[in-house]
């Protein structure tokens, strides 16, 4: 039993191995191999159309992957995705929502759906809608088509947190929140890892990367340049130098752009 | 400023279907030769309400037309908003870019259609000229109102008034298209009797004191030597154009005090942490509960909902006008449980990316709620006012015996229509505009021509065993006849429960293999699943037409640059 438990402990909380996506001529993600373990704070940060929202979307079952695999606590998302699904919270970045639901029949919906018992739903609802001070909206009856880019975040957040998953998958989290929410958000997440849940969030921030994470992943052209504890990847310098080393920095030549501004 | 409008305007003209341009200049070219026919030939006392008839069609035509043809080429007044123009210009820009073009020449040269009878009567030196300046002064008033009608219709999303006036549009539309053969069939019985008798003297009455009649007045009264009627009518007309002119120009001013109003009150329903729940708790209750909401709050949704219902009383009212027609006008609720299936055909697309909750939040029993949801919700959302449009039009004629019909028919075509809708949505789902980024009546979905027709037809076809009990029935080949057929009502509920169930489970069965694949066509426009099977093969093909439609579009473009190139 004891060795059941060990074994299942040292599983990794998600693991990608040897996943692609091409979308005709073009490699979105370029076999990519990933491995966060159980209790980290994973940071994914790369430049726009790195290819890290195509890596997430195939981790949680919304892309099929041309080639490789994906696991979630040791479950295949693509061949066991009810098993895998139950295990994960998912934020994903610029998708739609039910439109003119408000945050609270959102929720509703979404328990349901999840197969929660009513009145677990109710009250978690409730909780989750005062800690992201979503509530004043909702005595407005405001729905989500109206809310803000930085309430829509967080209205997302809390579908991913509502059933109480184990690994929770973040495109984005942050961006557009604003820095009183940010601080709300940065404690649900460590208090989350601290009680042996796992993090993975992509992000283009990185200050907010270094503060938050303690594993990160660079990834630039659709492949990991370099992936390890903070430390490891920053080699001593900042993130963002080690980044910008990594991906390669854009001059700005003095005739090019001289017009702005003259 | 106005040249670069106009040269943009034709740009996105000829980025429009050319099959479909073609067609509506010929369609045009009849109907402008059809009106001088019917001029010419109408007997001399009623040539003028003859003509005022045709004038009054014109600018019905005319004010509709842009929305029948979902505004392409029309120039909205938000692409301009970023540009440091004055908004007042741009506004007159923009009225006057709608008058070059083909269709405007045609309704220029119908107006003209008043010379033919100032030409005729007395003072022709006189009358003419007046007829030709009338003319000219009626086609402005038709563009003009043409151009506020379709700008209405843009800010119509933002209101239930403007939904409901769109939704009416539409309806009639629709509502043509499917039966408009009867007015036009009983139009052709009567043309000869038309062109000979006229119209009778109440409806010319009122036909005369139109404003598309007011040119027509004029040039009469300038053949009767009546200077100062002229000056009356010409008048009045100038007046109605200018009042056009003005509120165009406060339609067409770009937008910056922020699209919707606030909301006053919290919506129906969204007391959901307080209140009672009324539906099962189940998954199948989750998104019956979210679908009825969706289908009440969102405008496009109730668009598809309310232009049923104006469809189903708009053939009824067609129904009316016929003689052999009348009795069976309470068959128009009919339509409405029929319009289910053409107004539900795209539910997935119209979700857009939101599908990515039932992916991520998926169980065992996720797929089959979620089209179970659908399919009731659909149901329940139709089938009163269905009842309603038939009660109607039964109060109208009294014919009663046609509710053993009504009852027969409505649960087939309901169980049908919604199963058809549901699967056609998950296979054939054609993404529009992002849900939080529509603002045009037709942005929420792309191209739906193919879905349209296989419901349409797929419905038809399904409910062929309860349209056969009615016949076997009221012929007494089963049963007495001159009897109402109550037991193919039995048939009906049967056809209507098989229907609902088959096709639902056809549905689940897509879905469950490729909800992904869905997922893909919505966000990456593109099919990447598993290719086996009929229905995968159909969204292969419905994907394969989005795709080609597209790649035509480019190739076209590439064709025209590479011509341009050429030139240059």
């Amino acid at each position: 039993m004891l060795e059941v438990m060990e074994q299942t402990d040292r599983v990794p909380a998600l693991e990608l191995s040897g996943l692609r996506k091409e979308f005709g001529e073009k490699v979105a993600v370029d076999d990519v191999d990933l491995s966060v373990p159980q209790g980290a704070f994973y940071g994914l940060v790369g430049p726009n159309g790195a290819g890290k929202t195509t890596a997430l979307s195939m981790a949680v079952g919304l892309l099929r992957p041309t080639a490789g695999r994906a696991h979630v606590l040791g479950i295949d998302v693509w061949s066991d995705p009810i098993g895998a699904k139950t295990a994960l919270g998912v934020l994903p970045d610029g998708l739609a929502l039910p439109e003119r639901l408000t945050g609270a029949e959102l929720l509703t919906y979404w328990g349901r759906l999840r197969g929660m018992e009513t009145a677990v739903i109710r009250s978690r609802t409730q909780e989750l809608m005062r800690v992201l001070e979503l509530d004043e909206a909702e005595e407005h009856g405001t729905v989500v088509l109206e809310y803000s880019t930085g309430m829509r975040k967080k209205i997302g957040l809390a579908t991913a947190l509502l059933h109480s998953p184990r690994v929770l998958v973040l495109d984005e989290p942050y961006e557009a929140v604003d820095p009183v929410s940010a601080r709300v958000l940065t404690k649900i997440l460590r208090r989350f890892t601290a009680a042996g849940g796992s993090v993975v969030m992509s992000s283009h921030v990185m200050a907010l990367v270094e503060q938050l994470c303690d594993r990160v992943a660079i990834i630039a052209r659709g492949q990991v340049l370099a992936d390890g504890t903070l430390d490891d990847v920053r080699a001593g310098a900042s993130l963002e130098e080690r980044f910008v080393g990594l991906v390669g920095e854009r001059g700005l030549g003095d005739e090019e752009l001289s017009w702005l501004a003259s | 400023m106005v040249g670069v409008l106009i040269s943009m305007k034709f740009a996105m003209l000829r980025n429009s279907p050319r099959g479909m341009r073609l067609l509506g200049w010929l369609v045009g070219a009849l109907l402008v030769a059809a009106t001088w026919a019917g001029a010419v030939t109408a007997a001399e006392a009623v040539r003028a309400e003859v003509i005022a008839l045709l004038l009054l069609m014109w600018l019905v035509g005319a004010a509709l037309g842009p929305v029948t043809m979902s505004g392409a080429g029309v120039l909205r007044p938000e692409y301009f908003a970023l540009l440091p123009l004055d908004r007042r210009k741009l506004a007159v820009g923009l009225l006057v870019s709608t008058f070059p073009g083909v269709a405007s020449g045609y309704v220029l040269l119908a107006a003209a259609v008043i010379a033919v009878p100032a030409a005729a009567g007395g003072q022709a030196l006189l009358a003419v000229p007046v007829a030709i300046l009338g003319a000219t002064l009626t086609w402005v008033l038709a563009l003009t109102l043409s151009r506020v009608v379709y700008a209405l219709l843009g800010a119509a999303m933002r209101t239930r008034l403007g939904v409901e006036i769109s939704a009416m549009q539409f309806g009639l539309i629709i509502g043509s298209m499917l039966a408009g053969w009867i007015v036009v069939a009983q139009a052709f019985a009567t043309i000869p009797e038309l062109l000979q008798g006229g119209v009778g003297t109440q409806v010319a009455g009122v036909l005369a004191w139109l404003p598309s009649s007011w040119a027509l007045n004029a040039a009469s009264a300038a053949g009767a030597g009546e200077g100062l009627a002229v000056l009356g009518w010409l008048g009045l007309l100038l007046v109605a154009v200018v009042v056009l002119v003005v509120l165009a120009m406060m339609l067409l001013r770009t937008e910056v005090d922020g699209g919707t109003a606030r909301r006053r009150r919290r919506p129906a329903g969204s007391r959901v942490l307080t209140g009672r729940p009324v539906l099962p708790q189940s998954a199948t209750g989750a998104v019956l509960g979210k679908e009825l909401r969706q289908w009440w709050r969102d405008p496009w949704r109730s668009l598809e909902l309310r232009s049923s219902i104006w469809a189903g009383i708009t053939i009824g009212v067609f129904a009316l006008t016929a003689p052999w027609g009348r009795d069976f006008a309470p068959l128009a609720g009919l339509v409405v449980a029929f319009m289910v299936a053409l107004g539900g055909c795209n539910l997935y697309g119209q979700d857009g990316t939101a599908l990515w909750m039932t992916i991520v939040g998926r169980r065992e029993d996720t797929v089959r709620a979620d089209v179970r949801g659908r399919q009731l919700a659909t149901i329940l959302l139709f089938a009163l006012p269905a009842l309603a449009v038939s009660a109607l039009f039964t109060l109208i004629t009294g014919s009663a015996w046609v509710w053993a019909l009504v009852a027969a028919m409505l649960p087939a075509l309901f169980g049908v229509a919604s199963g058809v809708s549901v699967l056609l949505s998950a296979i054939g789902v054609s993404p529009g505009v992002d849900p939080r980024r529509r603002v045009g009546p037709n942005d929420a979905g792309g191209d739906l021509s193919l879905q349209a027709q296989v419901a349409m037809w797929g419905t038809t076809l399904l409910v062929a065993p309860t349209v056969a009990a009615i016949v076997l029935s009221l012929t007494g080949v089963l049963g007495t006849p001159g009897q109402p057929p109550w037991w193919a009502v039995l048939v009906g509920v049967l056809n209507g429960v098989v229907a609902f169930w088959l096709l639902g489970k056809a549905a689940i069965a897509y879905l469950d293999r490729r909800l992904t694949t869905v997922f893909s066509q919505i966000r990456y426009r593109r099919f990447d699943g598993d290719d086996s099977g009929l229905l995968a093969g159909f969204a292969q093909a419905s994907q394969k037409a989005e795709d080609q439609a597209r790649a035509a579009k480019e190739k076209e473009r590439r064709a025209k640059v590479g011509a341009r190139n050429v030139v240059d």
